[in-house]
């Protein structure tokens, strides 16, 4: 093992090395920086004002003596400034940890989801939950991140609170979701029974009752709980907030900071999960789907083992291998994702970072910037590797 | 009379049985296919929307950059079915012409994806060796940076490109899973006794790669295509909320919908219905990748139990 990880940190270092070439590369074609630019369009711009831009971009040598310049730097630490003349690495130090806390809480709820959903629909398959869960997934899988976020801030949040403080309900909506949780539970009773044998008309009834009853239940917990007094006292600001990932000036104790982070966090990170929940319980499922038709999942049934026990011990712990990988590998993904959404709620993470690089067109914040997302990129499929060759021996001798 | 005649016209029983034809893969994976209930559905649908978004402009009176004086800002309504925005300009011609340009850049970019993919990774997978080596790490290197990020920075170089760019930009790196998958399927292939067979008659390279490896990957291949569509109709969206989509007067999908989403509050429409179109054709196409993935995968008879 200690060989295995060895041999995959000496692969990763010089790839790191070709890949802060390619950044280099990629960050000098960027075009002129808006600042200069901007001096270049004024009528009265010297050629002394432009020169010493060039030299504050760190644009006014040969791209080799830069290259070698900037990768030495970065190395030590030392990144330069941006645009502004501020420095580059405490201003992305705090944008990585906005971010990274975001991407954690979207990380670990969304594979938790997807996992759980991806093993029922496989254990249940073509079953209406299946079917439901499927639909879902590609749904979700072909919303753009920007028209998901957007909704929310919409919808979850602007359209939200002033409902939230006045909340009520009219009497057709709790019809209506009365005969939905009718709706619902009935169809769970369905797909329960769909592989018994004794088919009764109560067992359907009972679902539905449940359904009803919890839809009942929940307004009735609505109206009683929600709708007091509880979230409106002593709270001018809207419930849900749309900007930022703290409010500003916060002052308050450790609970209250975080409840107001919690708050803060819910419509970005609910997007992200959706995003990212589509793709796992998909992957989950073809997984699991794969390993539950296996042979020693049949010889775990020939030995009599209980059901439960062979999906939960032979069936799921295997079928989660391969999501370790996907999940590393889906990394960039959700960081693309996370620029949309911390743009659209307004974060002041790795987001607004990148877009405003990309719209100063300033070379040392880009080229910080993709560093550290290629540096984060091979760190995580280097821990992939490791835990996928821990929990399946076979990959270490290959 | 008309039974008997019914009667005489069917085959005997025994001359049936040698008439019955033997299924061609080709026609078992599309007999497949047609019975993919949802699949079948997006086709029809994205056929439709194709058609429609195609043809509708050369009759419809707004085109997408006259701008209406009279009508500024309105919600939807019978003259203008998807309102219009702050100048006028007609939302149902807009989201027409911006679903044209979404369609034709996912498409370029899903053709030059699949062939520099499929390139890449017959040639590695096929040769193996130092060639191997070096188009895996230069894919691997690739990889490295998250896709939007290496299109955006790339982009951001070009500010006055025209369209036909960003699907190049886009071709141009999200090659690598495509590569990845082709290459593990030839260096599996390679080694079957067909390819030895091939060889030893004398088959050149080219052949054996192009006539007698790549046709048992049509399945993968098509799919990973298919799903590319949609792919980058999404990557596309991201990069005009970036700002560095398709630039004015041109629209696309992405850059309606980045334009709704400034005026969220007054003008709701402007955001709906070019996401609507966006989700609507992504659905379709993710399902008929779905439905062509059913249909290429012979494991499936064995896991439907």
């Amino acid at each position: 093992m200690f060989r295995f990880i060895l041999r995959r940190v000496l692969v990763a270092i010089p790839l790191l090395f070709a890949s802060s070439i390619l950044t280099f590369v990629l960050v000098t074609n960027i075009g002129t920086p808006k600042k200069i630019e901007d001096a270049l369009a004024r009528p009265n711009a010297s050629q002394a004002q432009i020169d010493s831009l060039r030299r504050q971009f760190g644009i006014d040598k040969g791209p080799v003596e830069r290259y070698v310049d900037w990768f030495t730097n970065f190395i030590k630490g030392d990144w330069g400034k941006n645009y502004n003349g501020l420095e580059i690495r405490p201003l992305m130090w705090d944008a990585m940890q906005v971010t990274i806390r975001l991407l954690i809480v979207a990380t670990v709820v969304s594979v938790l989801l997807g996992v759980l959903v991806g093993v029922l629909s496989a254990i249940r398959q073509y079953t209406v939950f299946d079917y439901l869960m499927t639909f879902m997934a590609f749904t979700f899988f072909s919303i753009p991140a920007a028209v998901l976020a957007g909704f929310l801030k919409e919808w979850g949040a602007i359209k939200m609170n002033p409902w939230l403080r006045e909340p009520s309900m009219s009497t057709p909506l709790i019809i209506m979701i009365s005969l939905f949780g009718l709706l619902c539970g009935y169809l769970v009773m369905k797909s329960r029974l769909k592989f018994e044998r004794e088919k009764p008309l109560s067992k359907y009834l009972i679902g539905a009752a449940a359904g009803l009853g919890i839809a009942v239940g929940g307004i009735f917990v609505f109206n009683f709980v929600w709708g007091g007094e509880v979230f409106r006292k002593g709270n001018p600001k809207p419930l849900i907030p749309t900007v930022g990932q703290t409010t500003p000036g916060f002052d308050g104790s450790f609970i209250e900071g975080l409840q107001d982070s919690f708050w803060h966090m819910l419509l970005p990170s609910t997007a992200l999960i959706l995003i990212g929940f589509a793709g796992y319980s998909r992957y989950m499922r073809a997984s699991m789907l794969d390993v539950m038709s296996s042979d020693y999942v049949r010889t775990a049934r020939a030995k009599g083992i209980s059901e439960r026990r062979v999906t939960t011990l032979h069936g799921v712990r295997n079928a989660l291998i391969p999501l370790v990988t996907i999940v590393a590998l889906d990394f960039g993904a959700l960081l693309s994702g996370a620029i949309i959404t911390e743009t659209i709620f307004g974060w002041s993470g790795m987001g607004r970072f990148f877009t405003e690089a990309l719209t100063q067109r300033d070379p040392r914040s880009l080229l910080a910037f993709v560093m550290i997302t290629a540096v984060s990129v091979v760190i995580f499929n280097l821990i992939a590797d490791i835990v996928y060759a821990q929990l399946d021996p076979r990959i270490r001798i290959g | 009379m008309a039974d008997t005649t019914t009667l005489q016209s069917a085959p005997a029983p025994d001359e049936r049985e040698f008439s019955v034809e033997a299924r061609s893969q080709w026609k078992t994976v599309v007999r497949r296919f047609l019975r993919h209930r949802p699949a079948m559905i997006s086709l029809v649908v994205l056929l439709l929307i194709t058609l429609f978004v195609f043809l509708f402009p050369i009759w419809w009176k707004w085109p997408y950059t006259l701008r209406d004086k009279t009508a500024r800002s309105q919600p939807p309504s019978w003259d203008h079915p998807m309102g219009t925005d702050e100048l006028g300009k007609d939302g149902l011609g807009r989201v027409m012409r911006g679903t044209q340009r979404s369609l034709e850049i996912a498409l370029i970019a899903s053709f030059l994806i699949t062939t520099i993919g499929v390139f890449i990774g017959a040639i590695a997978g096929y040769f193996r060796g130092w060639i191997d080596a070096i188009l895996m790490r230069f894919t691997d290197l690739v990889l490295t940076i998250p896709l939007l990020i290496i299109v955006a920075v790339v982009s951001v170089g070009y500010p006055q490109a025209p369209w036909y760019l960003i699907p190049i930009i886009l071709g141009m790196f999200a090659w690598t899973t495509l590569a990845r998958i082709v290459r593990a399927e030839f260096l599996s292939l390679r080694e079957k006794e067909f390819v030895e067979a091939a060889r030893a008659v004398g088959a050149r390279d080219r052949r054996i790669i192009f006539k007698h490896i790549l046709p048992n990957l049509a399945g993968p291949i098509i799919v990973a295509a298919t799903l590319a569509v949609a792919g980058t109709m999404i990557t596309e969206t991201a990069l005009s909320f970036l700002g560095l989509g398709v630039r004015a007067p041109d629209v696309s999908l992405g850059f309606l919908i980045q334009e709704g989403l400034t005026a969220f509050k007054t003008r709701p429409w402007l955001f709906w219905f070019p996401s609507a179109s966006i989700v609507v054709i992504c659905l379709c196409v993710n399902f008929i990748g779905d439905g062509l993935r059913d249909a290429f995968d012979p494991k499936q008879n064995r896991v439907k139990a």
